[in-house]
């Protein structure tokens, strides 16, 4: 690992000025993936900016028809939190399934919508459930924010404060754990909003998190196990790498789709 | 070795096996005068072979003979859609 300064600022105006100000600051908050990856010598940031001590980012809230989630809540505390639980259960069941305890236990939702891994869980329950990602300069439509591999529409500097969640009539996610990494091989959660409209979406299995249109005008007419279980996904552009083939990926993500039918439904 | 991490190679880690009590049975050896029996290398020369029977046994309502090591989900998938064509 190379040197860096190290700071902690108790607010987000702070924060944000901070990292305005220092040439190759980055933001700090579980370390899951920033510290790791600045041990491997890929990243060497000149400044961590700990966002672990703004308040303001941190908790659960509900209001009204919209559940809203800081960006510095731990996986574990989303799995454990009743307002999760009883509005949004398949969520709560996502972060769940996120690596480990101890990754569970430092690790927070927005590291992991910030960093878009194409193997992690949360873009596929961001994108799937319609969420909206706020950050300290505006408010992002799911759709719009995941734009590839690790990339994402946040600006240099911009930093994610809360996710927020329409809750949803039904949603069920499914997940098949890469066995050693237990990041998804693949990953899907289906969500269908209160006006009946249906989304797929899908980690794991391509560059990026993605929707699978055919699966949801099949469920939106007849939300049941059958309804998808002839559609076909065509394994082009899906990863092909030592743990799974594309033409493996293409096939689980059927197995997890109707999965995650099943749950949402149970 | 394709793996770059402990994050591409799959190891039992301490939540996937179920809790068990180790206890230690004595048996020294009568061919010398310490009781020693050497243990070197005793480690994975029967398992291998025996969750690769296992894994063919259960293949083999679709006619698979062999399933070729690492026996990942996508190869044991493979296996059963080779033998299917
Ligand atoms: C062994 C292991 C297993 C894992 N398994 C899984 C898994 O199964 N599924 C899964 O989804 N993930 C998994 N992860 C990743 C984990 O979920 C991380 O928590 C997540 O990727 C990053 O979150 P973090 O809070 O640790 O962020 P950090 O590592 O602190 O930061 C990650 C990146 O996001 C930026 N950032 C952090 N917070 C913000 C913010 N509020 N606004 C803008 N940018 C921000 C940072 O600058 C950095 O670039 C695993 C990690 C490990 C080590």
């Amino acid at each position: 690992m190379y040197g860096f300064e190290y700071h902690r600022p108790g607010s987000l105006a702070e924060a944000a000025a901070l990292l305005g100000k220092l040439g190759d600051g980055k933001p700090l908050a579980g370390g899951q993936t920033l510290i790791a990856t600045m041990k491997q010598r890929l990243a060497q940031p000149s400044d961590l900016v700990d966002l672990g001590g703004i308040a303001e980012m941190r908790g659960i809230k509900v209001e009204g028809d919209t559940l809203s989630i800081g960006a510095l809540t731990r996986h574990a505390e989303v799995a454990a939190s009743a307002e999760v639980k009883q509005r949004i259960p398949a969520l709560a069941r996502l972060g769940s399934t996120i690596g480990d305890r101890q990754v569970r236990a430092m690790g927070t939702m927005g590291g992991s919508v910030a960093n878009n891994d194409p193997a992690a869980d949360y873009p596929a329950g961001v994108l799937a459930l319609d969420g909206t990602v706020v950050t300290n300069k505006r408010r992002i439509a799911s759709a719009d924010f995941f734009t590839g591999m690790y990339e994402t529409a946040l600006q240099p500097g911009e930093l994610i404060t809360w996710i927020s969640f329409p809750v949803p009539k039904r949603a069920g996610y499914a997940k098949f754990p890469n066995p050693a990494s237990r990041f998804a091989l693949v990953g899907v959660f289906v969500s269908q909003a209160a006006n009946g409209s249906v989304r797929v979406a899908v980690t794991g299995a391509g560059p990026g998190v993605f929707r699978v249109a055919e699966m949801e005008k099949a469920l939106a007419a007849n939300f049941s196990v059958d309804a998808i279980a002839g559609v076909k996904v065509a394994s082009d552009g899906l990863n092909t790498d030592i743990h799974a083939d594309a033409t493996y990926r293409a096939h689980l993500i059927g197995v997890m789709a109707k999965r995650a039918v099943a749950a949402a439904l149970a | 070795m394709l793996s770059g991490s402990y994050a591409d190679y799959a190891m039992p880690r301490a939540d996937d096996v179920p809790s068990f009590k180790v206890d230690t049975q004595v048996t020294p050896c009568t061919h010398n005068p310490l009781g020693v029996k050497g243990c070197g290398e005793a480690g994975a020369i029967g398992s291998p072979p025996a969750v690769i029977s296992a894994i063919v046994d259960a293949l083999k309502e679709f006619g698979v003979t062999d399933v070729q090591m690492p026996a990942t989900p996508c190869r044991v998938w493979q296996t059963i859609q080779n033998a299917r064509a």
